[in-house]
């Protein structure tokens, strides 16, 4: 536990002393948000298409807001995680992490500890940015938006320990990760809202995992309630990473 | 003399590749226990296997009583590593790194104690990534001592490191045998092993092909010393009628005198008996190199 701990706040102080992933976990999502609330902070709630709301009926720099709060945990999880894992594993650095007995359990905790604060500082920030710009809401149900967070924040450092485990190097880490961010944040109605896209996209869009991460986030924070269909589809998913990533999970 | 090492018949390949054959060898309680060879010898493979870091084809280990391929987890915390491709991140500091790797042992030596003794006092708030190659070199030391281990492996221990770091370091691991713990020591310098250890296997092509104190591999080779000096004008007396001279041979007033015993000690005897004194007599005898050359061209050869 000792070891645990000394290891998350090495790990925390480490990431900010990187200036790549703290601009993708921290200045990323906030550019965007800032740019699609200007964009669409005048529409109408109720405004359809298909005979769906756009925005979830939602105001679209509210809808924003929720938005960049799950890019940030993407972010963490699809690009800051394996990369780090990856090149931990190039240059040595497991090696010797598991020559010193660090446990699995130690270095994923790890990780995910420095995932949660990076992503709710980053979340925290935007919110209270947003707000004061453009007036934004805070969430309905801050206590439904904290534990959606959470659930969150566990799915998407799970599958950055999948692909940490199963990506060879950093930069195919790197590569794949970034391609799997961009197309996930166009297709998860972090970018575009999944109702304007060509109805077909639209159904295969909803088995990604953002796609639910967004939903679990609004529901609360938009005052539809707590969403316990997505909570636990997020925990599914959240096993079903873990499991493989630490039995496939490679020191050298 | 308790018996810290066990490793019988240890075989490994990687894909086609054989890295270890066939090892055996025992290593004994507060000795430094050297392994040398060629490079691709299957040195690294051997003790990343005692350390339980590989799992070995076939063959039976046995590390302080544990197993290391099913006791992997309890084998580690008994032993210090210090292993010769690894790295720390670029941005840990010095102080951090000791006192992470702390953290999870159960009674680690003091981060303080540890910067002292290895010579980074002066870098303590350092980035690993700024270190120079020797004070890397002296940060993986000093982190396979943190959990003040009984056996500590280290491969390539002065990889990096300047003459007097070197002699340094060698003088910290002979205290650290001194108090009673054991050392296993791969290197591919034969100064160092020949300095350091108290026996020394040689592993060649994945087999040991000699196992036995540096000296005793020098003897066993049957090389002759050779007795050099100068010799200005003076007559050189008959030397080879000297007990053990086997060869004399002089060129311009270089003379070169070969043979075994106390040889040294007789052909300057006998020139001072003739009144010569030369200034520049020296003997130079084979060296663990020598036995090391001889040792694995022979297996090459075979």
């Amino acid at each position: 536990m000792r070891g645990f701990l000394a290891l998350a706040w090495v790990e925390l102080k480490l990431f900010l002393r990187d200036a790549f992933a703290t601009v993708f976990a921290l200045a990323f999502p906030l550019i965007t948000l800032l740019l699609l609330a200007a964009v669409f902070g005048e529409s109408d709630p109720q405004e359809q298409v298909d005979g769906q709301f756009i925005f979830r009926g939602a105001h679209g720099d509210d809808y924003y807001v929720a938005a960049s709060v799950a890019l940030a945990i993407a972010a963490v999880g699809l690009l800051a995680l394996p990369v780090h894992l990856a090149s931990y594993r190039g240059e040595g650095v497991l090696r010797r992490f598991r020559a010193s007995s660090v446990p699995t359990w130690a270095l994923f905790g790890a990780q995910f500890v420095v995932g949660l604060s990076v992503a709710a500082f980053s979340s925290l920030l935007m919110t209270t940015i947003a707000w004061v710009i453009y007036g934004t809401s805070w969430p309905a149900a801050p206590l439904g938006v904290a534990v959606a967070f959470l659930l969150a924040m566990l799915c998407f450092t799970s599958l950055g320990f999948l692909l940490g485990a199963l990506l060879p190097t950093a930069r195919a880490a790197q590569g794949i990760g970034l391609l799997l961010f961009f197309t996930t944040y166009m297709l998860a109605g972090t970018g575009p809202p999944r109702a304007v896209l060509p109805s077909g996209v639209r159904d295969i869009s909803g088995i990604q995992p953002l796609a639910r991460v967004l939903i679990a986030i609004q529901d609360p924070w938009f005052g539809f309630g707590w969403n316990w269909q997505e909570l636990g589809l997020l925990a599914c998913i959240t096993i079903a990473a873990l499991a493989p990533a630490a039995l496939l999970f490679r020191w050298d | 003399m308790r018996t810290v090492i066990t490793a019988e018949h240890l075989h490994k390949e990687y894909g086609s590749t054989v890295a270890v054959a066939d090892v055996s060898l025992e290593v004994y309680e507060d000795e430094i226990f050297g392994i040398i060879g060629p490079n691709g010898a299957g040195k690294t493979t051997t003790v990343e296997c005692l350390q339980g870091l590989r799992t070995p084809d076939s063959g039976r280990m046995r590390v302080l009583g544990f197993d290391p391929v099913t006791q992997s987890g309890e084998l580690r915390k008994q032993i210090g590593s210090q292993l010769q491709q690894s790295a720390l991140p670029d941005r840990i500091r010095v102080r951090e790194a000791l006192d992470l790797f702390a953290a999870f042992t159960t009674h680690p030596i003091d981060s303080a104690t540890l910067i002292e003794q290895w010579g980074l006092a002066g870098r303590r708030n350092a980035a690993f990534g700024d270190l120079s190659g020797g004070q890397k070199q002296r940060l993986f030391i000093a982190l396979a001592f943190v959990n003040d281990p009984q056996l500590v492996f280290l491969d390539e221990l002065t990889q990096g490191l300047d003459p007097q770091a070197r002699r340094a370091t060698w003088g910290l691991i002979r205290e650290i045998r001194d108090r009673g713990k054991t050392v296993v020591l791969v290197t591919h310098l034969m100064e160092e092993a020949e300095a350091l250890c108290d026996r020394v296997a040689i592993i060649d092509r994945g087999r040991v092909v000699a196992l036995d104190t540096p000296q005793g591999l020098i003897a066993g080779l049957d090389v002759p010393v050779t007795v050099h000096f100068s010799l200005a004008e003076q007559e050189l007396p008959d030397l080879s009628a000297v007990a053990g001279v086997q060869r004399v041979g002089r060129s311009g007033n270089r003379v070169e005198v070969q043979g075994t015993g106390p040889v040294l000690a007789l052909v300057a005897a006998e020139l001072v008996a003739h009144g010569i004194a030369p200034a520049d007599l020296r003997v130079e005898r084979p060296t663990l190199e020598d036995a090391f050359i001889a040792l694995t061209s022979r297996s090459k050869r075979e």
